[in-house]
């Protein structure tokens, strides 16, 4: 029955993706041919180097057999339809070609690569921003949750509120001002200080640059997680075996920490995984606004110079990357609690 | 309805909402600089302003200094110090005194100069000690109409402006103009292409609250009926719309909008547009499962009973039942709305023919007011848009009083969703 449910639903989500790749591929198809085009003269332009010994009417004629071999090679030369269809297969088995002008330190221009390159960086960052996050939202959202409609409770729903509507990519650029500028005590923005230390000083300095953007969104993040903990933990908080652990005279601390967090825990366990996959993501305009070098930066980047592959291929990476987690997530709902089975849709 | 001012959280958003659309509504006569909508991005509309400086509070009278040397000013130049024919030209000399106050100097200031054709100009400040020090020297190409104009910094304490230029023939001309640019400036302070943002933050109110208003109202409404539709006519509709529900909450909007921005140029309404395209599904999920609960409910089937239409129990009995909730997402989606449009801006993507907040701080952004901590540039319009969420907010919180008065306080179980555009 289970194994039958997950087969279904990944399927469901392996179709959707590939429905979202056309609609994309459709969307940039234009651009991204143009590309490919500039790309293919650029080539033959090269060729043309390497004939010196024939005459120009057979040059002519070996280029222009050449281009209509390459341009069947990227099956340029069919209709539209076919034209959006082979830029999906290509961009649903990864085959994402070579970026328009962005490169990769190495002076690779391959999307993959540069993407790849991306990727750890924008891990390292909003991956340590949701364990962070998550940890401290929990121990506040437990206190809170102690006593309701307390200076704690009434303070953290006052900062959420106010948080909520706050731009953080202005608060990045608040926090840079006055600690990078204002005050010089973070670097302004990037990952490495140039010329890059070497040995343990690396380390440190990559902490260093790590720690404004880190603040920043730690700072924005916690006191939502804290606010929405402290609900589930409060209506955990109203159940008889808490009043039965209570009554037993264990410790208040050991009710909340061991009783109540445990019976939390799962969906506490929910909004850090779902909140992992969507930041490998990252965040556009604050990766942006901190230059770091991620995938959100690499968006950024792209996006200004309308680098259409690198495009594509962030978009589709990103696509993947939340329709899997969506997919774990509804596999996990229906594995921890089959009662959602007979529900029908979670 | 007595319910929502009963809570005092309700009571204070409305009453800062309505000053708010009294501040927007009245914002042509309380600028300072009437016209600055349309002129916004016109080079010409700002040039006497100086450029960058702080609000006028930062240099009040009760700092140092004082505010009557850093207010500005015009000077009228009158006679020519000097008029002195040269080989068919007549070298003109005029002299500005700024005076000795020994208070701070005017930033930077702006020499026009009524005068016709190539004019060779050179600025120099003479110092208390007579010390003659060159600020500028220009060939200025003035056509007729318009004086021509020189703008000039590194100004010092109590010196003397020389204004010195040829014109051909041995005409007279009419005496320049200094105008000397303040070192603070408005009630917010200007940005480096010499705005006044205090206009500009008034301006933006209007777009801020239509923008978030109009799309927030017609996305909760357009996800409520849709939902209604799926959870009463079931069957192939509900299919169909919870198919189209998925992909319009897994797509990003912001591949739509670079490649429409790439077609059209980038506008409100075509955000607006593509807002209403994908944000209905905000509020689909939780109202799709309440009209699915409403549907089994007993008067509904009583309804049945009696022979009403399908269409009537839905819009007679589902609906009203509905939209008390949708209020409340609605108050609750307007922050939304206005903070993804500022990301929009600072994407680039953004309407440049209106003056948007975040339009301002893109344009904060890409002029180095970060660098140069031109802290009255960026504060600002970042508060301006945190204040219009945490007062919808607030809204809401009323609301929810109305629609879940069981429980004091709790504000509608919407997922705190940071919009990542």
């Amino acid at each position: 029955m289970y194994r039958k449910y997950l087969v279904k639903r990944a399927v469901y989500g392996l179709l959707m993706y590939v429905v979202m790749v056309f609609t994309y591929s459709a969307l940039f198809n234009k651009v991204a041919e143009e590309t490919v085009r500039a790309q293919i003269e650029e080539q033959l332009a090269q060729e043309a180097v390497k004939h010196r010994n024939v005459t120009p009417e057979r040059l002519r004629a070996i280029i222009a057999e050449q281009r209509t071999a390459r341009l069947h090679q990227h099956h340029l030369d069919q209709s539209y339809v076919f034209r959006v269809f082979w830029r999906s297969v290509d961009t649903l088995t990864f085959n994402f070609g070579n970026s328009t002008l962005m490169k990769a330190p190495n002076g690779d221009r391959s999307v993959l690569a540069i993407i790849g390159e991306a990727l750890p960086r924008t891990i390292v960052l909003f991956t340590s921003e949701v364990v962070i996050v998550t940890i401290l939202g929990v121990v506040l959202g437990l206190y809170a949750a102690r006593r309701p409609n307390g200076p704690l409770d009434r303070s953290i729903s006052m900062v959420t509120m106010v948080t909520n509507g706050l731009p953080s990519w202005w608060l990045g650029m608040l926090m840079i001002m006055f600690f990078s500028y204002a005050l010089p005590i973070f670097p302004s923005g990037g990952m490495q200080s140039n010329p890059a230390p070497a040995g343990f000083a690396a380390v440190l300095d990559f902490l260093w640059h790590l720690s404004l953007p880190l603040v920043t969104l730690v700072f924005l993040g916690v006191w939502g997680t804290a606010y929405l903990i402290r609900n589930i933990v409060l209506s955990n908080l109203q159940e008889d075996y808490v009043m039965a652990a209570r009554a037993r005279g264990i410790s208040e601390g050991r009710v909340l920490f061991g009783h109540t967090l445990r019976s939390a825990m799962p969906a506490i366990m929910t909004l850090a995984v779902l909140g992992l996959f969507s930041s490998i993501a990252g965040n556009i305009i604050v990766e942006g606004i901190f230059g770091w070098p991620g995938i959100g930066n690499l968006y950024f980047i792209a996006v200004q110079q309308a680098d259409v592959p690198v495009l594509l291929g962030v978009l589709s990476f990103q696509t993947f990357l939340n329709l899997v987690g969506l997919v774990c997530l509804d596999l996990a709902y229906r594995f921890l609690d089959p009662r959602i089975a007979a529900r029908g849709q979670p | 309805m007595r319910r929502f001012f009963q809570s005092r959280a309700g009571v204070a958003g409305l009453a800062m909402l309505a000053l708010l659309a009294l501040v927007g509504g009245f914002a042509p006569l309380l600028i300072p600089y009437p016209g600055a909508g349309r002129h916004w991005h016109d080079i010409t509309f700002w040039q006497d302003s100086p450029p960058a400086v702080p609000p006028v509070w930062t240099r009040g009278p009760w700092i140092s200094g004082g505010a009557s040397a850093s207010a500005g000013g015009r000077q009228e130049g009158g006679a020519p110090e000097e008029a002195r024919t040269e080989g068919g030209s007549t070298r003109l000399v005029w002299r500005f005194n700024l005076g000795h106050t020994g208070g701070p100097m005017p930033h930077s200031a702006i020499l026009l100069l009524p005068a016709e054709g190539a004019l060779p100009v050179i600025v120099s400040a003479k110092g208390i000690d007579g010390i003659e020090r060159e600020l500028t020297r220009r060939l200025l190409d003035v056509s007729a109409g318009e004086p021509g104009r020189l703008a000039f910094s590194n100004l010092e304490g109590g010196e003397l402006i020389v204004a010195e230029y040829l014109i051909p023939g041995a005409r007279r001309a009419a005496a320049p103009t200094l105008i000397l640019g303040a070192q603070v400036s408005g009630l917010l302070g200007t940005d480096v292409a010499k705005r006044d943002i205090f206009t500009g933050i008034v301006l933006g109110i209007r777009w801020a609250l239509l923008l978030g208003v109009a799309v927030s109202f017609l996305t909760v409404m357009t996800g409520i009926l849709l939902a209604i539709g799926a959870a009463c006519y079931g069957g192939w509709v509900d299919h169909v719309i919870n198919r189209v529900y998925e992909f319009f909450s897994l797509m990003p909007i912001l591949p739509f909008l670079i490649v429409l921005s790439a077609v059209f140029k980038p506008s409100l309404w075509s955000f607006a547009a593509l807002a209403l395209l994908f944000f209905w599904t905000k509020a689909f999920k939780p109202v799709y499962a309440m009209a699915l609960q409403i549907r089994e409910e007993g008067y509904i089937e009583a309804g049945k009973s009696i022979g009403t239409s399908r269409l009537y129990r839905a819009f007679r009995y589902v609906l009203p039942a509905l939209l008390p909730y949708g209020f409340a997402v609605m108050a609750l989606s307007v922050p939304g709305i206005i903070l993804y449009e500022a990301g929009i801006s600072i994407l680039g993507l953004g309407d440049s023919s209106v003056v948007t907040w975040g339009g301002m701080l893109h344009d904060a952004l890409v002029q180095g007011a970060v660098i140069n901590r031109l802290w009255w540039w960026i504060l600002p319009p970042g508060l301006m848009i945190s204040a219009t969420g945490i007062l919808f907010a607030l809204i809401a919180r009323g609301l929810d009083r109305v629609w879940n008065p069981a429980a004091p306080g709790r504000p509608v179980s919407a997922r705190p969703s940071r919009s990542r555009p």
